[in-house]
């Protein structure tokens, strides 16, 4: 059969359901549609379906909004961020191939994969959607107050102009991303984490590490000012980084022939590796400042100095419904493999001078320091010694992202015990401070380089349903303020927690699956041993535990 | 960890697991397993699948080319030489006649008259129209009537709302409360399936929160089901599957095709009307037992010799009558003894059917019934005539005689007498009553520490075996499932009555729980006294706040261990038999339970242990019982199949 089996998309739209206009201008609560051909019609029927699905679900008081309509050839996820807003994406499921076990039909059928397409992942692909426009735009609600006062300011008369900047702004953003940083067929457990990968360092890097950062900060204290980035932001501006902006900076480097070093030594010039990801391309003078993403950010300011921004997590949650966000340049530098990312207020106007001071006070210790760490890691400095990750990121004001895209600085080491492909796989998330490490993914990009097959990927995130229940992503019902019972949730929640769990499944392909859940720590193993049974297989994930997770405490 | 004693024990574990699957494949086939064939063995699921995938007129198409009642008669015609082409068909055409005597029977006891009032209408007259006109279009009620019972937060918290609607939008069913007051409801419900429909699609379900909305939609009708439980898409869809089987077994899937083709907007409660406590028993039996999930049936645990004498008594005494299609005894919801006619097969689903119907019908306990029954799996088109009987006062086990002759009741009832007579004398009775009255056996019969409760199927029989639901899953379950039903439903199951005080009874003597049980005792007045104010026209803010007590009585059915335990087996059940992505094995360690799921070519295990079992004990135990149930394969078992 010829049939596309790939998962794609086949639209997506913005709506605010709150908004309700005279018969004929309906068409108006559309904030966003794509594809952007599609005619009114159309548009008009999805999103009156939406509605209509939205208010039927209502009507039972399920505590949480809708979530996903499921028919036999299509899956929609609903995801609803802010009060009315609603964001709607439709996608088409996959054709496989199932053998059909009843002697009538024989052979193979063709069917429409309802269960290749799960709730959980992309629904964590279109939260993920929401934030990174979050991230550039702000929120729905402030971009509608922002396009109210320019209107006021303009004295124009028509209300819905209210809307025409997000409108704008939406249009701007998802036209791009659609295209370019949606990749549906490779979504996995991973969209539900978002988790950020941790380099493990010894010791004495990780202070060397913090060190540098202290000197950075106190180095380029004119244009920083001190506070931290809650949870959520640093995943996301992390994704940004790790996903597209690094990759994307390479190639283009790499095309003009720039040559990074990539591993090795570093070679004792006098020179430095530092240079700007974003912002000016060359610091000669004349050259032009060149583009920094602006940013919107939530800037929390720490209570103390040295209070770890893992500390802050569990607390800014609940804060973050001040909605303050603050623009911010988003000033990205790398040496070597190193990158180091500034947030330097939208107030402050940069000048190419400034970007040399910049340039000069951190080009020779990140070099120095990239070159360190490199040198930790690639001698093979322990590397199965304290793993723990680390809190190497998160430090006041700027945000270090160490790990990159380039192999050999990488995260994922391979752990010792793996001898091929049959070895155990593992995959460990850690809600609490969001460290992911996974031997499964074979880099963090998300393209679906990894090590296990596709079924055995879902079985992850099956696993993940089965062990956090309902609901899996405990604060963001706090957001959704448009749903009253507020009791009923509360009664809810509760019975659903767990606090250790463990699933082991064993595949028709004779693949063993392992799920531990223990408290807000969630470890998953992929095994590849023919004729295991229960005993042998739960002897090898405690022979993995111990080697690769000493440091950390699972539930027997 | 890995110390000494512990590879100790994982060695010697390794050698009883040998020596298990030796003793298997000494004995070839696995507990339970019989070379003789006695129900049709599909996996439901997959069946399922096929059928939501398959185009509804395609499998109508295939079912009224090979009508099996038809082809029976045929023979039986060919064998008399008096052929008669047009039997079929008369049969067809008499079925609204059929119908009225059907229901004259099952609804004995309901209200006296409506049941009459309903009879005349039964079939499709011309006095139809004339109501048809008055009935309320889709939503044209007011708005106060319509809140009523969607503002009722009770209602709203319902553990599973079902409703069923003709394609037009018409109510036909709903679980709790009137049909009435939910019109603007069903007319969403049609609304979207219709527009869904509309774009060459059909929708599967909807996911908010822990809610799930599961609709089905056979032709003419459309199933609903409103779910807060941990119940999977496709366990929710199979029981929308049997209740629509449910109505075709009073119906037959010709007449409701036939009675919407006539008339789109036809109004089907006419010829359900009776037929609602049926589908409410259906109902609370696919929450709580797991023939329904595994597909399977449970036998009567009897010892061979009183097992063999009861099918030779049957067999020898229905020898002689040509057109039996079956003989089935039941007790209990567990079968007793099924003879068929050979070539003929019953599905397990179609068994599952007439187990209700005889649990939901008083009637059937005060006289001998002659009733029609289609079986939808063994012929959607047309009705079995089935003489239906309790063997005796002193013995509750019930005579099932299916022909396709309908002129042989008197034939039937004397072969019932020589049946009863010839079983007394061999003491049958004593040992079927000796069994009931034994209630089926604990989980430590097994003698498999730290297993509280298990499921055996053994897949090419289709029959399973499970122990009785004991501590911690007994909290506040009672056997008494039509007293389930009756709190669903203030109207058409007044027979309950009797039992419910006979409830209000027991659960004195129960009362070791929290003052929240001795609530549940009256749950059944509280429900009816809602419905009650609904009629009445009460507004429905006014429940809201009087309703109190209500929450604790949602929570009892919330903290029901037996719905409990059988979530637990659907979970595990949903994650084995997954379409895509299916398991062999599944072992799962949570707070309050481990549990173990196998899938073996000959048979399923599932086991809930404490929660504190080790692997290599949990492995252990599974292991002891499926020996045991190797030992007691004779008891817990049919393992012939005998045929006219």
């Amino acid at each position: 059969m010829s049939a596309s089996s790939e998962i794609s998309l086949i639209n997506f739209y913005v709506v605010n359901t709150n908004l309700s206009y005279a018969e004929g201008e309906e068409e108006k609560k559309i904030l966003y549609f794509w594809p952007p051909e599609t005619d009114l019609d159309t548009q008009m029927k999805n999103v009156g379906l939406s509605e209509a699905i939205i208010k039927f679900t209502e009507t039972f008081n399920p505590g949480k909004p809708c979530e996903a309509l499921h028919t036999q050839k299509t899956r929609q996820l609903y995801h609803n961020p802010e009060k009315g807003f609603w964001i709607v994406m439709t996608i088409n499921l996959p054709l496989v191939t199932r053998s059909a076990s009843n002697s009538y039909s024989g052979g193979t059928t063709l069917v429409w994969g309802e269960e290749e397409v799960q709730d959980r992942v992309f629904l964590g692909v279109l939260r993920h959607a929401y934030r990174t426009f979050c991230l550039f735009s702000g929120s729905f609600t402030s971009l509608v107050e922002k396009g109210r006062s320019k209107v006021l300011n303009k004295g124009a008369g028509d209300v819905d102009d209210h809307y025409y900047l997000l409108r704008s702004r939406l249009d701007h953003f998802f036209s791009l991303y659609l295209n370019q940083s949606l990749r549906l067929n490779h979504a996995d457990l991973l969209e539900v984490f978002q988790g950020v990968s941790f380099l493990p360092l010894d010791r004495r890097s990780f202070l060397r590490v913090r060190c540098f950062l202290s000197r950075a900060e106190e180095d380029v204290d004119w244009v920083l000012r001190k506070s931290g980035l809650n949870a959520d932001e640093t995943q996301v501006l992390y994704r940004y980084l790790v996903g597209s902006l690094l990759p994307a900076h390479l190639e283009g480097t790499e095309l003009q022939g720039g040559s990074i070093p990539r591993h090795g030594r570093y070679p004792p010039s006098s020179s430095h590796y530092g240079r700007f990801v974003t912002g000016p391309s060359n610091l000669c003078d004349g050259a032009p400042i060149g583009k920094m993403p602006l940013v919107f950010v939530n800037p929390q300011v720490p209570k103390q100095n040295a209070s770890e921004g893992k500390n802050n997590f569990g607390v800014l949650e609940s804060e973050k419904s001040k909605n303050k966000e603050e623009p911010f340049h988003l000033l990205v530098y790398r040496a070597l493999s190193a990158t180091l990312c500034l947030l330097i207020s939208d107030t402050y106007s940069l000048t190419l001078s400034d970007f040399r001071e910049i340039d000069a006070a951190l080009g020779p210790g990140l070099t120095s320091l990239a070159s360190q760490v490199a040198e930790m890691i690639g001698g093979g400095l322990a590397p199965a010694s304290p793993t723990t990750p680390s809190s190497a990121h998160s430090s006041p004001a700027s945000s270090s992202s160490p790990a990159s895209a380039s192999p050999g600085f990488g995260p994922h080491l391979p752990p010792p015990i793996i001898h091929g492909s049959s070895g155990p796989r593992f995959l460990y998330f850690n809600r609490l401070n969001l460290a992911v490490k996974s031997s499964i993914h074979l880099d963090s990009r998300g393209v679906g380089n990894v090590a296990v097959t596709r079924d055995v990927l879902m079985m992850l995130a099956d696993i993940n349903t089965d062990l956090r229940g309902y609901p899996f992503n405990t604060y963001e019902t706090e957001r959704n303020d448009n749903h009253h019972d507020k009791s009923l949730q509360k009664r809810i929640q509760p019975s659903y927690k767990s606090v250790s769990a463990e699933i082991m499944l064993n595949t028709e392909s004779d693949v063993w699956v392992v799920g531990k859940l223990s408290d807000q720590r969630e470890f998953y193993v992929v095994l590849c041993q023919k004729n295991a049974d229960l005993m042998t297989v739960n002897e090898e994930v405690k022979r993995l535990c111990d080697s690769q997770f000493k440091c950390i405490f699972f539930h027997e | 960890m890995a110390t000494d004693p512990g590879k100790d024990f994982l060695s010697q574990e390794d050698k009883t697991i040998d020596i298990d699957e030796e003793a298997l494949n000494k004995n070839v086939l696995e507990p339970g397993a019989c070379s003789e064939k006695m129900l049709l063995t599909t996996d439901s699921f997959e069946e399922f699948e096929q059928e939501m995938d398959s185009s509804f007129d395609e499998r109508q198409m295939k079912e009224s080319t090979t009508s099996t009642i038809s082809e029976i008669q045929e023979e039986l015609q060919d064998g008399n030489n008096s052929s008669d082409p047009d039997d079929g068909k008369l049969m067809a055409n008499e079925v609204a006649e059929e119908l009225a005597s059907r229901l004259s029977e099952t609804s004995l006891t309901s209200v006296e008259g409506e049941g009459k009032d309903q009879m005349q209408k039964n079939g499709v007259s011309e006095e139809d129209e004339k109501e048809d006109a008055l009935a309320t279009p889709v939503g044209s009620l007011s708005a106060a009537e319509e809140t009523e019972c969607w503002q009722n937060a009770a209602w709203k918290r319902r553990k599973k709302h079902i409703f069923i609607l003709s394609a037009a939008g018409k109510p036909v069913y709903s679980r709790y409360g009137s049909e009435d007051k939910q019109v603007t409801l069903f007319g969403v419900m049609q609304a979207l399936v219709s527009f869904v429909a509309d774009g060459h699609d059909s929708i599967r379900s909807i996911h908010a929160g822990n809610v799930k909305f599961v609709f089905l939609t056979k032709g003419p009708v459309i199933l609903v089901a409103v779910s807060r439980t941990s119940e999977s898409v496709a366990q929710v869809a199979l029981q929308l599957t049997y209740a629509h089987s449910q109505i075709v077994s009073v119906l037959t899937l010709s007449q409701l095709a036939r009675v919407f083709e006539q008339r789109r907007n036809y109004d089907l409660r006419r010829l359900l009307s009776g037929a609602e406590r049926l589908l409410d028993r259906l109902l609370s039996s696919l929450e709580t037992q797991p023939a329904f999930l595994l597909g399977a049936v449970r036998c009567l645990p009897l010892s061979q010799t009183a097992r063999d004498a009861i099918s030779a008594t049957i067999q020898s005494a229905c020898s002689k009558i040509k057109n039996l299609v079956f003989a089935i005894l039941v007790a209990d919801d567990q079968l007793i003894s099924l003879i068929r006619m050979k070539k003929y097969f019953i599905s397990p689903a179609d068994l599952h059917l007439i187990f209700n119907l005889v649990s939901s019908s008083e009637s059937f306990k005060t006289a001998e019934s002659w009733t029609p029954i289609c079986l939808p799996k063994f012929d959607p088109s047309g009705y079995l005539h089935g003489h239906v009987s309790y063997l005796s006062d002193d013995c509750q086990a019930c005579l099932l005689l299916l022909t396709v002759d309908r002129d042989v009741f008197f034939t039937l009832s004397e072969a019932k007498q020589k049946i009863v007579e010839k079983l007394r004398r061999c003491g049958a009775l004593e040992a079927i009553n000796e069994a009931l009255a034994k209630d089926g056996f604990y989980a430590s019969a097994a003698g498999a520490p730290g297993v509280r409760h298990f499921l055996y199927k053994c897949k090419s029989t289709a029959q399973f075996a499970c122990p009785r639901i004991e501590s911690p899953y007994i909290l506040r379950s009672n056997k008494n499932q039509a007293f389930r039903s009756s709190n669903c439903r203030s109207s058409g199951c007044y027979d309950t009555g009797d039992e419910m005080d006979s409830y209000d009874n027991n659960s004195s003597g129960f009362l070791t729980q929290t003052s929240s049980s001795s609530s549940f005792g009256s749950n059944a007045k509280l429900g009816s006294s809602i419905s009650g104010s609904m009629a009445s026209g009460l507004s429905g803010h006014d429940n809201e706040d009087t309703v109190g007590g209500y929450g604790s009585c949602e929570e009892d059915e919330e903290d029901d261990g037996e719905r409990r335990l059988m979530g637990l087996y659907q979970h595990l059940h949903h994650r084995l038999h997954s379409a895509s992505r299916p398991l062999k094995q599944i072992f799962k360690q949570a707070d309050s339970e481990a549990m173990l799921g196998w899938i073996k070519p000959g048979y399923e295990l599932y086991v809930i242990y404490e929660p504190l079992i080790t692997k290599t004990n949990a492995v252990i135990a599974a292991n002891k019982i499926l020996k045991w149930i190797k030992e007691e394969e004779q008891r817990l078992f049919i393992l012939h199949a005998p045929t006219f």
